[in-house]
C-alpha cells in the first residue's frame, strides 16, 4: 500500500520541465500470491468503502493467529 | 531489518516515517496462514520498521493503522 500521485513516468532530470503538482492524491494497493498479482487505485471518495471491505476480508480470513486466552487466565486467577 | 517489539512503537514509527516522506513510503502486510504469523513492514527505502505477531488481537490494531494510513495517502494535502 502506498501513496499514488498518478505519474506513470520517471521523474524528469534537473532542468527539464517538472510534472504538474497533482491536485489530489490516491492510494495504490497491490496484492500478490505466488505468481498472480492484482492492484488497484483508491480514490478519495472510495476510501471508506474500500476500507470496510478490506477490514472484513482481513478479519474474516486472518484466523490462523492465536486467540486471546482470557477465559483460562481469569479462571486461574479466581482459583488462586 | 529492525524489528519493533510492540505494536504501539510500530504504529508511532510508521506514522512518523510516512509523514516524513509520503510519496516514497510503502506499507506491506504479509500473512502466513500455515505459520500463523502476521508481519507488517513500513519503509521509505532509507529506513525500515517491521513488526511480527502471532496474536489475533493485533488484527484489529492493524485495521486501525491501515485506515489511518489510507486516509493520509488518499487526501488532498501534501502530507
Amino acid at each position: 500500500m502506498k501513496r499514488y500521485d498518478g505519474l506513470t513516468k520517471p521523474k524528469p532530470r534537473k532542468g527539464r520541465p517538472q510534472p504538474p503538482e497533482p491536485s489530489e492524491y490516491k492510494c495504490l494497493i497491490r496484492a500478490s500470491l505466488g505468481n498472480s498479482k492484482i492492484s488497484t487505485v483508491i480514490n478519495q471518495k472510495d476510501v471508506n468503502k474500500f476500507h470496510l471491505a478490506y477490514a472484513n476480508l482481513i478479519k474474516g480470513n486472518m484466523d490462523g493467529l492465536k486467540k486471546k486466552e482470557k477465559k483460562g487466565k481469569s479462571k486461574s486467577k479466581t482459583k488462586a | 531489518m529492525p524489528h519493533v517489539k510492540t505494536w504501539d512503537d510500530f504504529a508511532r514509527h510508521a506514522e512518523m516515517l510516512y509523514l516524513n516522506d509520503p510519496i516514497k513510503t510503502r506499507f506491506v502486510v504479509k500473512y502466513r496462514h500455515c505459520d500463523g504469523k502476521l508481519t507488517v513492514k513500513i519503509t521509505d527505502d532509507q529506513s525500515c520498521f517491521m513488526y511480527q505477531t502471532e496474536h489475533a488481537q493485533d488484527v484489529k490494531k492493524l485495521e486501525k493503522l491501515t485506515s489511518l494510513l489510507m486516509r493520509h495517502m488518499a487526501s488532498k494535502e501534501n502530507k
